[in-house]
């Protein structure tokens, strides 16, 4: 086919040269970024219709007349160029990418639309910032690059989840996390691990594959996706082929990860023990010892208060004369444990993916594998992730086009484990004081000796018995196996000019397997001689869904609308089995003996929608959009079960108004506004339902037990969204940008109302409360520095959120730390106030309410040393007043310099960990900040820091405002330095492209408050997970 | 091209057809798609819908019950507040220290569960009351049910007007006790004031008082509820408001037909039960708190938490020929009989080998007759007739000469003769969960300033406010009808 076409253009360039003087102008066009060949670029003789297209190979060849003096270049996705007719007859151009961002295509909700006449708000995310970053999940790179978007990633675990939430937090029970969409499929996010401490099922989609992300914003652009819309859509689109020679594509990066916040400062062996020595020394004194027999005395009660005796002597500290209680001139540590250092290592990153895409005018694919492998900084926590796609189209004939994208991967993660249990290493090394010993030792301190020749791990100390990280990250197994396939068949129909019928028919597939193994020998295992428990789940999400759409153009008028039909219907398969008794210590269930009852069940959700949208516009100058979705659900209850949203939108190009067309500065101008609703349906599947729960067994009977109220009336939450933008693009497109004001409104929020527990229940699911969060959002890009050689652009953006509680049916929820009610926000601390340290006793005091004679505040405070007595305050919000990222890009001949940087301004978080380390000896063996140095010592001290004494019970670490701190910060999320290779020296090598880089992923972070990482979660609360890592890479990538 | 466009339409048909016939498929009758029901659950509707069904929900009450945050914290929390068996100052995970030392705060997680999961159990109590009545099962059926729910919700009653009453019922019976949940209470209902501490008593009572007399004697059972676990509880009621003739004639339906058992079961680990189990908790293979129950808790190996010791002056209480002494030999390993180990002092007191962690499998013990024994012979001394104190010395007799042969009948009366009854008991029932609630109904007070053991050195007086937990915090936020406790002395 191919040659047949080809030969008949040369029989007609034949013919046509043999009846006139026209000459034929042959030539190239590349584009100018990456040097290739650019196949389809529209070839026209300025003013006429004559005209043509570069072939797969990018070039061309033209007649032309003696007249023609001008040919016009014109590809999508780049300016247009204008190539003045001399009397050669080659002409080679290059064309550039267009910078006018509002010139570009924007996937939205079923569809595409270009940027200028989208009435909505959206931002896009290019492959760029996604491509070769050292984070296993897409959503990570999001963080600061897009207006309107917070993205926080709290632990260093590789393979971690991330919260990601859109204007603002909307929901308050209902999950606030925004629906993902790939290639026009919903599909599912979270959490599926059941072993795992952290892990987030978007990871198995490699970032590479990615060929941009549109961020739904507001109403006009996330409406159709109706109930699930209200937090926001993120539509992903995956790398699709263009018809041409088969392009192959290799990147390779390699990073080394440390972490990436310094902690808390904490006490050596030799300090740790002595301030133990010192307060048992003062209280000897006290009592009418002599100096020598007070040491002596404190000797014996810090070895037995600490149940450990480190140094080399039984009496390390002895009374001198000159210092007071000296260390002994013999006495010597055996060991001073860094338990910080044993259980972390460089983390290691390596990522290799291959592409190749190619076509044909009637079949397109591409094709991917990728490798990621990311070893992490704490021992025993990695992740790999072997995954592929393939995507293809085929164009059966002019009416009709069938294809099929499909991702498949499989992800391998490692995680120790997590939060408060005693065998979380970074909990272990968080509070266990230096003063233990890493390994077993003998008399003289040499630590004992396995026959192996390896050193037999210490499980003895007072705050994790039975426990030692080290030990047990060689033996224990905390395993998560994800396997995912997305299959997305699709087949589309053009008819009558106008229509297009497209059915998409997709499923996606998780499933998760893991192992999760305690030795027999210590730890967790040493009871039952080992156990190991084995999970299985399974998430089927099917989704499928009819659309016709239409489109016309009648002189000025463009009118375009799409009706569709859509079903999903999801299932979670849950299966687990455990079993003890391993002697063997062989990790597997039929290696034990002692089965303990398997768990299995499954829940469903389906939805039942249909939709419509319509978009008109005039003279490309004045733009009209709504769109309708009546979603039906099966979580809600029955009265309320189906819902309908809405959403209209306008726009206007000013700048295309003839009075601004002499002005030059100008290129584009665009007001537009928009209104509409969503919902939200992210609740447990059947809590509408009263229901008995299985399961309660007992002495080997099945017991049911009431476990949820009814609610007939519960139905979706439902956001109500204004939007305003200005978006513009000045100076022949040196400065452009975007400002939108939003305002949401959340009614009928899904809410877990607490009850008095006497009712048996601690809540009920309930649709009572409202939200409203307001902001802007900015965006702004700008080319201050262009000339040949270099180019310096900038790009910033911030984000303004103000989130209010409008309504609420109780007059406040206190839950935890956080306090509920109209007016305030919704993670508004609660705490105890801390009001410093008694000068005369040392003890911690807090404020409290003056009670009048009617038992009511008056509105003076007062202090007390009872904890229980304190009043509750409101202490400020763990939700930051605006965060935002600003780049800037340098290119320099072959060069070019990327610095992003990410800051969050505002917050209020909570340091649990400083608060462990402030326990002033209520815990014993448990480390200490050094801090410690400047507790209160004797009467009239004035000082924040409580008295230190062990077997402490003031409560001073009790959670109060004490440890509530300013959670700001700005971080440099990503430097990347790279070389492009000369082209003409890269085919030397034999490739058409090659790019070597250096990167480094928070490499600086500057924060307000010291020794915690400041990139908490959302709530602001803080534990002990694996912190936040800083990783230097080094990358390459080539084209051929 | 005709042939051409016929194809088209041939494939578009076709597309068109199968894109149909997917849809309707899929979402089959509209109605029916969005109709999806759990399957780990049934619906409130059926739960008493037939014998099957309620007989699952009796043992759900049984499972709550034997939930070891409710029951086994109960037990170690109690132990935990005397000074016999405490938790050693270091290695014990901060578990049960907050209780030792009485510094409870209003967020206390283990202190709001005890309040939230007392309540739960008391809820699903009420459902099968009310479920049961309209129940389409038998009359013999019914009452067996009921009775057992009955007894139950005011063994929950009883122990949290215990525990966050503002006073003993010795000590003032129109103090402020707790809620009183005798009807289903729904999410609109206005949440409950306190009711008064005799009020709570009163409707305890009049519960066992049914429960007792509808059980069938037919139900047997050592880890369900029987008349003989009824009438134990009735005992516990009744000993603690100070009502001694029903509480000596409770104890003694109590332990009829459980004699104690041989002296050897002293030392058998207290984990699977003996003829004088009145009542306990399972631990299965496949149903069992893992790390959580007593056992581990004193477990002497460090295998377990580990973390729970025997005061000095509660060891030297027991005479060398008192069997129970050697409850605190720890042999080598734990399938040894603990007459082949040594005494161990460790940290801050003894380990004891009396309750054997022995995987995750050890039964709990709620009752047993050394108890109810000891219940008649304490009654008996306290009414003071001659009759009734040869009864109480005659009762005594028997558990001490349980454990030590060389015991003869005590000679005391009166106010020794119960101080006698008393020391007794808590060298039978330590680490059994009896000794708080033991020294709040006598007005005991805590003393544990001389001892060389303890690391709180506590001086409470009977009248302390710490005798009375503070309600938790997440309930005083949403029931403003409640009156907090005294914070302060």
């Amino acid at each position: 086919m191919k040659k047949f076409l080809r030969n008949l253009f040369v029989l007609m360039l034949i013919a046509s040269s043999a009846i006139a003087q026209d000459r034929t102008v042959t030539g190239t066009v590349t584009a100018k970024e990456d040097g290739l060949p650019l196949p389809g670029v529209s070839i026209k003789v300025k003013g006429t219709t004559t005209g043509t297209q570069t072939g797969a190979d990018g070039k061309f060849s033209l007649k032309v007349s003696p007249e023609a003096k001008v040919l016009q270049f014109t590809f999508v996705g780049y300016t247009t160029k204008e190539v003045n007719l001399g009397s050669s007859s080659q002409i080679n151009v290059v064309l550039v990418t267009d910078a006018k961002q509002l010139g570009e295509i924007v996937v939205v909700g079923y569809g595409t639309a270009t940027k200028q006449s989208f009435t909505g708000s959206a931002s896009v995310v290019t492959a760029e910032v996604l491509e070769n970053r050292p984070v296993t999940s897409f959503e990570k790179a999001l963080q600061g690059a897009v207006a309107g978007v917070t993205v926080q990633s709290v632990s260093g675990q590789p393979g971690a989840s991330s919260t990601v939430r859109i204007r603002g937090v909307g929901s308050i029970s209902a999950s606030a996390t925004p629906l993902y969409v790939i290639d026009g499929i919903p599909i599912s996010s979270g959490d599926f691990s059941l072993a795992a401490t952290t892990s987030d099922v978007l990871s198995t989609l490699n970032p590479n594959d990615i060929e941009s992300i549109s961020v739904l914003k507001d109403a006009s652009a996330g409406s159709i996706y109706g109930s699930r819309a209200a937090n926001g859509v993120i539509l992903i689109t995956t790398k699709k082929g263009k018809s041409g020679s088969t392009k192959f594509n290799t990147s390779i990066n390699t990073g080394y990860s440390d972490i990436a916040v310094q902690k808390h400062q904490t006490l050596d062996a030799n300090q740790y023990f002595k301030q133990y020595f010192d307060h048992y020394y003062q209280t000897n004194i006290t009592a009418g010892r002599t100096p020598d027999a007070a040491a002596l005395a404190a000797n014996a009660s810090t070895r037995t208060i600490l149940n450990v005796n480190p140094y080399n002597t039984t009496n390390p500290y002895v009374f001198s004369n000159i210092a007071g209680p000296v260390l002994a001139q013999n006495a010597a540590l055996y060991y001073d444990t860094d338990w910080r250092d044993a259980v972390t290592n460089r983390g290691i990153t390596k990522n290799v993916n291959v592409s190749a895409q190619g076509g044909n005018e009637s079949t397109k694919f591409f094709v991917s594998g990728g490798y990621f492998d990311q070893k992490g900084i704490i021992l025993a926590s990695d992740f790999k992730r072997y995954s592929s796609k393939l995507n293809l189209s085929n164009q059966v004939n002019k009416s009709i086009n069938i294809g099929m994208n499909n991702t498949l991967s499989y992800t391998d993660q490692n995680t120790p484990a997590g939060a408060g249990g005693a065998a979380n290493p970074i909990r272990f090394t968080d509070l266990l004081a230096p003063v233990y010993s890493l390994y077993v030792r003998d008399a003289n301190g040499i630590p004992v000796k396995n026959p192996d020749g390896s050193s037999v791990y210490n499980y003895q100390n007072p705050i994790s018995v039975q426990f030692n990280p080290v030990g047990l990250a060689e033996k224990d197994e905390y395993i998560t196996r994800v396997g995912r396939g997305i299959i997305n068949p699709f087949a589309e129909i053009s008819f009558l000019k106008s229509f297009r019928f497209k059915t998409n028919a997709a499923v996606d597939y998780i499933n998760t397997r893991e192992r999760l193994f305690y030795n027999p020998d210590a730890g967790n295992g040493t009871a039952v001689k080992g156990r190991v428990e084995r999970y299985s789940v399974q998430d089927v999400t099917v989704t499928l869904s009819n659309t016709l759409a239409y489109e016309n153009k009648f002189g000025l008028h463009d009118v375009s609308g799409l009706i569709g039909q859509e079903a999903y219907r999801s299932k979670y398969d849950r299966l687990q089995a455990s079993i003890v008794n391993l002697p063997l210590g062989i990790p597997e269930i039929a290696a034990g003996s002692t089965a303990g009852l398997p768990v299995g069940y499954f829940t469903q959700k389906r939805l039942s929608s249909y939709f419509g949208k319509l978009s008109y516009s005039y003279n490309d100058k004045y733009f009209l959009q709504a769109s309708y979705r009546r979603d039906g659900s099966s979580v809600f209850g029955f009265e309320n079960r189906w819902g309908d949203f809405y959403s209209i939108g306008t726009a206007w190009r000013i700048s295309q108004e003839k009075f601004l067309a002499d002005v030059k500065w100008i290129d584009e101008l665009k007001v537009r506004a928009s209104y509409g609703t969503s919902g939200n349906d992210q609740i447990g599947r059947y809590e509408a339902q009263g229901l008995f729960g299985l399961g309660f067994n007992y002495n080997g009977q099945s017991g049911i037990s009431y476990s949820n109220l009814a609610n007939p009336a519960l139905k979706w939450e439902q956001n109500t969204q204004l939007d305003l933008g200005l978006e513009f693009s000045l100076f022949n497109g040196r400065l452009d940008g975007e400002v939108s004001y939003y305002n949401r409104a959340a009614d009928g929020l899904l809410y877990a109302k607490p009850l008095s527990f006497t009712t048996g229940f601690s809540s009920i699911t309930t649709n009572l409360a409202g939200i409203e969060n307001k902001g802007f959002d900015i965006l702004l890009n700008g080319v201050p520095v262009k000339t040949d050689g270099f180019e310096w652009r900038v790009s910033a953006n911030l984000t303004t959120n103000k989130n209010v509680i409008t309504k609420l049916t109780d007059k406040e929820v206190i839950s935890g730390t956080k306090r509920l009610k109209v007016g305030s926000d919704i993670y508004q601390w609660y705490l105890r106030d801390y009001a410093g340290v008694d000068a005369a006793d040392g003890a911690p005091t807090w404020y409290r309410d003056v009670l009048g004679t009617d038992g009511k505040p008056t509105g003076e405070r007062t202090t007390t040393k009872v904890y229980n007595q304190a009043t509750q305050y409101d202490s400020g919000s763990s939700l930051a007043k605006f965060t935002g990222g600003f780049t800037n890009n340098f290119r320099y001949k072959r060069f070019d310099l990327t610095a992003f940087v990410f800051f969050s301004y505002g917050a209020k978080v909570y340091d649990s960990y400083y608060s462990s380390l402030s326990h002033a000896g209520s815990i014993n063996g448990q480390n200490l900040s050094v801090d410690v140095y400047n507790s209160w010592q004797k009467p009239g001290d004035v000082t924040n820091i409580p008295k230190f004494m062990p077997t402490n019970t003031a409560l001073g670490a009790s959670t109060s405002t004490r440890f509530l701190v300013d959670g700001s910060y700005m971080r440099l999320k990503n430097l990347t330095l790279g070389y492009d290779v000369d082209k003409a020296l890269a085919r030397k090598i034999g490739v058409s492209s090659a790019r070597i880089f250096v990167g480094g992923e928070n490499i600086l972070t500057l924060a307000k408050h010291k020794g915690l990482d400041p990139e908490v979660s959302i709530t602001g609360l803080t534990s002990f997970d694996i912190p936040n890592v800083q990783t230097w890479s080094l990358g390459l990538n080539i084209g051929f | 091209m005709i042939k051409d466009m016929k194809n088209i339409n041939k494939t578009i048909s076709r597309v068109l057809f199968g894109a149909l016939t997917l849809t309707l498929t899929f979402t089959s009758c509209k109605k029916e798609f969005l109709d999806v029901k759990p399957n780990d659950s049934i619906s409130n509707t059926q739960a008493f819908g037939n014998l099957t069904t309620i007989n699952a929900a009796m043992t759900g009450v049984y499972d709550l019950l034997s939930n070891n945050g409710f029951i086994y914290n109960l037990i170690l929390n109690s132990d935990s507040k005397g000074s016999d068996a405490f938790p050693n100052s270091t290695g014990n995970y901060n578990r049960f220290i907050a209780e030792y030392q009485y510094i409870e705060t209003v967020t206390n997680a283990n202190l709001q569960f005890h309040w939230s999961h007392g309540y739960r159990i008391i809820a699903n109590c009420n459902q099968m009351i009310e479920g049961v009545a309209t129940a389409p099962i038998s009359d013999a059926n019914k009452n067996s049910f009921i009775a057992q729910a009955k007894a139950i919700r005011a063994f929950v009653h009883f122990i949290l007007v215990q525990e966050f009453g503002a006073k003993p019922y010795m000590t003032d019976p129109q103090a402020l006790g707790v809620p009183l949940m005798l009807k289903s209470a729904g999410p609109n209902d206005a949440p409950p004031a306190r009711a008064k501490v005799i009020d709570v008593y009163t409707a305890v009572l009049k519960d066992l008082t049914e429960a007792e007399a509808a059980m069938p004697s037919s139900v047997t059972g050592t880890y369900t509820l029987t008349k003989n676990a009824i009438s134990g509880i009735l005992a516990r009621v009744h000993l603690t408001k100070g009502d001694w003739a029903k509480a000596s004639e409770f104890a003694k339906k109590a332990y009829a037909g459980k004699p104690l058992s041989s002296s050897a079961s002293l030392l058998a680990g207290f984990r699977a039960p003996t003829s004088e189990w009145i009542w306990g908790v399972v631990s299965r293979d496949d149903d069992n708190s893992g790390y959580l129950g007593v056992h581990s808790f004193y477990d002497p190996y460090d295998d377990g938490y580990s973390s729970f010791r025997i005061s000095k002056e509660f060891f030297n209480l027991f005479s060398d020929d008192d069997v129970r002494k050697t409850q605190f030999k720890i042999p080598d390993t734990r399938s040894q009989n603990p007459t082949t180990g040594s005494v161990y002092y460790f940290g801050d007191g003894y380990l004891t080998s009396k309750f054997v962690f022995d995987g995750f499998t050890n039964n709990q013990v709620l009752m047993r007759s050394a108890e109810m024994i000891l219940t008649e012979a304490e009654a008996e001394a306290r009414l003071g007739a001659g009759s009734n104190i040869s009864a109480a010395q005659a009762a005594l007799l028997l558990v001490q000469k349980r454990a030590n042969p060389n015991a003869v009948i005590s000679t005391n009366t009166g106010a020794a003769l119960i101080a006698e009854i008393l020391v007794e008991r808590r060298k039978e029932l330590f680490g059994e969960g009896q000794r708080y609630f033991d020294m709040l109904r006598n007005k005991e007070g805590l003393n544990r300033t001389t001892s060389t053991s303890h690391w709180s050195k506590l001086n409470l007086p009977a009248t302390d406010y710490r005798f009375a937990l503070p309600l938790p915090q997440a309930e005083i936020n949403v029931n403003p009808n409640l009156v907090q406790n005294p914070l302060t002395n």
